[in-house]
């Protein structure tokens, strides 16, 4: 095993991958940057090393910089959480390079699976199920359209190199598709720096569900059964669950030894995820692999009682798994909501302010992966997500009960969050049901009213205000400097 | 007794809410709109505790400053300012009188392509910049049938949130 390991991330994941090295024994190596400084990952870590730089692109993202922090601390291995360097092939090979073990597959597979084009023609050998699609000269307009029209429209655009919906883009009619590619090609060079796109057939009513699979040095592959991840704004998932409530174990078989037929064909090793389109009769598609750890696994760890970063750091030393296929079972069932810094009301733009009230809510069967704490800051430089709140329960009822408590009991001021709009979420009738698909918060009326300016919630607001343990104080304070009547002690307040 | 004054915005009545102990020394009556409710609350910490209402319990939590109070409960939030002194409340009307319609920032960002020149007039909702936060593009539009006065930004920069981006004059 590993003596040493630096884990090249920020936030909430790089915290859980912390406490797993830490309990192993593994000493954990932090890299930050400047508005990183007293991050929760710094404090965690046994070692921290500044990066300089504040947006992602001037430090999470410098391959050089990081690689000399990790030769300077006589590191084992490199973790790369997900995002910034974890699915990026030329990393992964310079850190094979420098002597350093990258925990995650090699980079020829990173490479091949990268790029979205490669991969679906490698699984259409392999038998895996892939959706129709086009690819060729992004300038090429009349040729697209042609193709377009032929798949039928609606399409999608993606980006090759894409991942989190970013460089992707749903087109409706033909006279959108110019500007969607512009746009699409934009965004990824930004992304990815790499603008190169292509156009699938858009399943209508898709299910979003994936598979966890692990893989050793060995030639052993098992599968962690699914996660349906269908609840998405903005091609981002924001729920998660497992098992899914849509699949009958026919289909979870059938599906689970598909991703195994994927990960086979490619030499699949350590943490990966095979994602699948479903529709409504239960057709499955592949659609990509995620070449590292999910944002989502612990809905995976909760099910199977599995602990996939140590996994990771143990097929990554040479070991073999410790179990067979027929060793896993799916027990319970866990769900996951993410807490953003973001407004449903207005379109989902992110918040940024101080954190000036956290608290995460406690009780058995919840878990929250957070990255951030009270008096914490929200900056504009990285993603919104604050944490991730796991429940898990014996059944999916008791797991809906548990994380409707969970989210009302876990109190935020200082930034607007998708709380309010995650309890509205679960709470709905289609989604008890389980009648879900990607397009659930365009199709089902999710209120974001606030009840907190309806009367019952003036009142409340009201009465706290008026027994506030340290009112007497700020009322002296405010008598002082003001010249209201002494009935309105409190003062006029108005919503922001 | 105490009297407190909520407004949710400025185009809501200003409600007169009455918080009055309960004569049986059992938490609250709070009055507003005429109608009363009882309600019991338990401080567990410095800024958050427990309210109760019929028989069901809502966590909150309540932040002052001198010039803000946010309050959280059950899973929504709330912040209410206090209001500016009356003449600077004035002055602000009075600038509202003037008011003409800009394209704000609505986050902090980078402006990747501006869609429109000055001089151009433009229907009510069309798309005039694109801009990028958070590795995010968003579109931003005019909010009414307008015609572009200046563009105070330019391709390429970074913006501060509410930054002014576009000054519009309305078009009838």
């Amino acid at each position: 095993m590993f003596r040493k390991v630096l884990v090249a991330n920020r936030g909430e994941i790089a915290v859980r991958i912390m406490r797993t090295l830490q309990e192993m024994g593994v000493k954990a190596v932090a890299i930050y940057s400047e508005p990183d400084s007293l991050a929760n990952h710094v404090i965690q870590a046994d070692e921290a090393y500044a990066l300089g730089g504040k947006t992602s692109q001037e430090s999470y993202l410098q391959i050089e910089t990081i690689l000399a922090i990790a030769k300077k601390a006589h590191v084992d291995a490199i973790h790369p959480g997900y995002g910034f360097l974890s699915e990026n092939a030329h990393f992964a090979r310079a850190c094979e390079q420098a002597g350093i073990t990258f925990i995650g597959p090699t980079p020829e597979v990173i490479g091949m699976m990268g790029d979205k084009i490669i991969a679906k023609e490698i699984m259409q050998e392999a038998g895996v199920p892939v959706v129709p699609g086009w690819v060729g000269d992004p300038d090429n307009f009349a040729e697209i359209e042609q193709a377009a029209q032929s798949m039928g429209y609606p399409v999608l655009i993606k980006a090759a190199a894409g991942g989190g919906g970013k460089g992707m883009r749903l087109v409706s009619q033909p006279s959108e598709i110019k500007d969607a590619l512009a746009s699409a090609a934009r965004e990824a060079q930004k992304a990815f720096n790499d603008p190169r796109v292509f156009v699938e057939k858009y399943i209508t009513h898709p299910r979003h569900i994936e598979f966890q699979i692990l893989g050793d040095q060995h030639g052993n592959i098992v599968h962690l059964f699914e996660r349906e991840c269908s609840i998405q704004r903005r091609h981002q998932k924001i729920i998660e669950e497992s098992p899914s409530p849509f699949l009958s174990p026919a289909l979870r078989d059938a599906m689970g030894q598909a991703a195994i037929n994927a990960a086979k064909a490619i030499g699949y090793t350590n943490a990966g995820t095979v994602e699948f389109i479903v529709d409504e009769s239960g057709q499955f598609y592949f659609l990509e692999v995620n070449t590292r750890l999910q944002v989502e696994h612990p809905v995976t760890e909760a099910v199977t009682q599995c602990d996939l970063v140590r996994l990771q750091l143990q097929i990554a030393s040479g070991e073999a798994l410790p179990f067979t296929q027929t060793d896993c079972q799916q027990t319970g069932h866990a769900i996951e909501c993410r807490i953003y810094a973001e407004d449903p009301a207005n379109q989902f733009l992110p918040s940024v302010g101080t954190l000036s009230f956290y608290q995460e809510p406690q009780g058995p069967g919840i878990r929250v992966d957070s990255g951030v704490r009270q008096g914490g800051e929200v900056s504009v430089y990285y993603d919104p997500m604050l944490a991730k709140l796991i429940v898990w329960a014996p059944s999916r009822e008791a797991a809906l009960q548990k994380m409707r408590y969970a989210l009302t009991h876990y109190p935020i001021l200082g930034v607007t969050t998708n709380v309010a709009f995650l309890v509205q979420i679960i709470t709905h009738s289609a989604f008890i049901a389980g009648e879900i698909d990607t397009h659930f918060l365009e199709n089902n009326t999710i209120s974001t009213e606030n009840d907190l300016e309806s009367p019952l919630g003036k009142a409340m607001a009201a009465l706290a205000i008026h027994t506030h343990p340290k009112k007497n104080q700020l009322e002296q304070t405010m008598n002082e400097s003001s010249d209201s009547n002494p009935w309105q002690l409190a003062g006029l307040w108005r919503v922001v | 007794m105490a009297k407190i004054e909520l407004q949710s915005n400025p185009n809501t009545p200003l409600n007169s809410i009455e918080v009055n102990p309960s004569e049986n020394l059992q938490g609250y009556q709070v009055t507003l709109d005429g109608k009363t409710v009882d309600l019991n609350i338990q401080w567990t910490q410095e800024n958050a505790g427990v309210i109760t209402y019929q028989g069901q319990q809502y966590p909150f939590a309540l932040l002052q400053t001198q010039d803000t109070i946010s309050f959280w409960l059950a899973g929504q939030s709330v912040t209410y300012q206090k209001p500016q002194p009356k003449s600077r409340r004035d002055n602000a009307a009075l600038g509202q009188g003037q008011f003409s319609p800009v394209v704000q920032a609505p986050m902090p960002g980078t402006i990747l392509k501006i869609l429109v020149q000055p001089g151009q007039v433009v229907e009510a909702n069309s798309p005039v910049l694109i801009m990028e936060s958070m590795k995010m593009e968003m579109t931003l539009t005019v909010p009414c049938k307008a015609s572009i006065q200046s563009i105070p930004c330019q391709e390429g920069q970074l913006v501060e949130m509410k930054q002014v981006l576009l000054t519009l004059e309305q078009v009838e």
